[in-house]
């Protein structure tokens, strides 16, 4: 037997999940416990790696579309110039070499919820457990004026790849004196400090290499969301006259013909243009019914990030639901803290013990200059009570000025981190 | 298209000792700084942990903790934990074959 991307994606959602089973053939036979996992980013290659350190016994796949890793933490210092495309791109081999992690490339069609499988373009792969890591899907509507032009036009930049590629070569070819647009989506959005340090890394650009050129911000937030006192520090005593932020400017309308960006009140007429878009849980995940119809995140038991709508489902990352996590950031650092737990929740499912309670750190680093940065963190416990991760009292805190010993740390924390998921 | 599907015969993985107790379960996180099990890539500024006295990273923590040795990163994430838990972690970590991640 065999099934087509055409015919699932014409039978629709609904149709796709009760059709599959009969169509689609299975791949990848388990020989014994099994933890599937989708998404080779943060939250997807911790769990799997974890699972297999917590447990050799438990069999992992992951699957995932790109051969290769791309760091989004970090991808601002590329668009900046400050390191290259090859420095946050990594190899998975180590995965499956080091730790028997047996991984797929190929595009995911869906989540079967109730087979506990992923349907890929390969065949469907089935676990006694899923984790689920697949990040966020960018939200265009609401946006006047956008089209195919405009996406061109108007590069997110907030997935790591061609994108980022595209604006670091757009900063360099900006005209002398030219101007550079960037809007900021309302939060929540993945990385709360990320959309800052990009203005600060293109100021410092900019500031270096185009003198007279400048960067308009339209923030759809009233204020900026993350270490607010030290990017504004930051953006008035080492860029006065190139940062020009707005905030509560929500961006509603583009034209890609003039490269202009509209807030209700400003037009923004730009040489280069960088929209970040509103963000929302991937699409996989919403039409397999793990997030419920008219929400816009997916909604998990932090105890082990299993999903409140499915059982044995795990989900972790930027696509969970804070309103029921509890107030973490959608980071790098806390989807690789997520993984961990989701890892040992699943193994203690799968060996018939209780999963004890989680334990979570996030730390997350921003250069405001090529030389200076700053960061912000917490320890995360388990309340009883509520349900909800919660700071540990005392354990939140953010950096009181910049520094250059922060900016030195910040580079080792990924190469540490990388080594953590993918070494 | 099937690529890169490697059989599931791992060389030997890295030494993780005792992944079971409280201090694997609180020290997981930490490797996101200072490496799986406490191993730094080679060079980095941040310190690796895996095989240091328990006596000497409990003391460093709770001196962080105080503020007595000041580390804006250190200090709040040791706010943290409690005696018993810096123990647990101090002990984990203690317990750790020593050296670098590649």
């Amino acid at each position: 037997m065999s099934f087509t991307r055409r015919s699932i994606l014409a039978g629709g959602a609904a149709a796709l999940v009760s059709a599959l089973p009969v169509r689609a053939e299975r791949i990848l036979p388990a020989t014994g416990p099994r933890v599937v996992v989708l998404g080779g980013g943060w939250g997807g290659l911790t769990a799997a790696k974890y699972v297999r350190l917590l447990d050799p016994g438990v069999e992992v796949v992951l699957i995932e579309r790109r051969t290769a890793f791309h760091s989004c933490p970090i991808s601002n210092w590329v668009i900046g110039h400050l390191r290259t495309v090859d420095e946050i791109t990594h190899s998975y081999a180590a995965l499956s070499e080091r730790h028997g992690i047996r991984i797929l490339h190929t595009e995911v069609e869906a989540v079967d919820v109730d087979a506990k499988s992923i349907v890929t373009a390969d065949g469907v792969v089935a676990g006694d457990r899923l984790i689920l890591s697949p990040g966020v899907a960018f939200d265009y509507t609401g946006i006047d004026g956008w089209s195919e032009a405009a996406a061109g036009r108007f590069p997110a930049a907030w997935s790591p790849g061609p994108e980022t590629a595209l604006l670091r070569a757009r900063l360099a070819e900006l005209p002398a004196g030219g101007r550079v647009a960037l809007t900021i989506p309302p939060s929540p959005y993945r990385c709360p400090p990320g959309p800052y340090e990009r203005i600060s890394l293109i100021a410092a650009y900019l500031k270096q290499h185009n003198p007279g050129a400048t960067i308009t911000v339209l923030d759809a937030n009233q204020k900026i969301v993350s270490k607010g006192k030290i990017f504004q520090a930051a953006w008035d005593q080492l860029y006065p006259g190139i940062v020009d932020y707005r905030p509560d400017s929500p961006l509603a309308q583009v034209d890609a013909s003039t490269g202009t960006v509209s807030s209700d009140f400003d037009d923004v007429a730009a040489d280069v243009a960088n929209v970040i878009p509103s963000q929302r849980a991937s699409r996989l995940l919403h039409d397999a019914g793990l997030v419920p119809d008219g929400a816009t995140w997916a909604p998990v038991d932090p105890y082990g990030f299993t999903s409140t709508l499915a059982s044995d489902i795990h989900i972790v990352g930027d696509a969970t639901d804070q309103t029921t996590v509890g107030k973490v950031p959608k980071s790098g650092f806390i989807a690789n803290s997520m993984g961990k737990v989701a890892a040992r929740a699943a193994v203690a499912a799968l060996t018939g013990n209780e999963a004890p309670p989680p334990s979570l750190i996030n730390t997350c680093y921003s250069l405001v200059s090529p030389e200076e940065g700053a960061s912000v963190g917490a320890v995360y416990g388990y309340d009883f009570e509520t349900g909800l991760l919660q700071v540990r009292p005392g354990s939140s805190g953010v950096s009181s000025q910049r520094s250059t010993t922060v900016a030195l740390q910040a580079w080792d924390w990924a190469r540490a981190i990388w080594q953590d998921m993918l070494g | 298209m099937l690529v890169a599907f490697a059989l599931a015969i791992a060389a030997p993985g890295p030494v993780v000792a005792d992944m079971s107790g409280d201090g694997a379960r609180l020290a997981a996180p930490c490797a996101g700084c200072h490496g799986t099990a406490g191993r730094v890539p080679e060079g980095s500024v941040i310190p690796g942990l895996a095989g240091r006295e328990a006596a000497e990273l409990s003391g460093l923590l709770a001196a962080y903790r105080s503020g007595e040795r000041p580390s804006e990163e250190m200090g709040r994430i040791a706010r943290g934990y409690d005696d018993s838990e810096i123990a647990a972690l101090a002990e984990w970590f203690a317990a750790q074959p020593p050296g670098n991640e590649p």
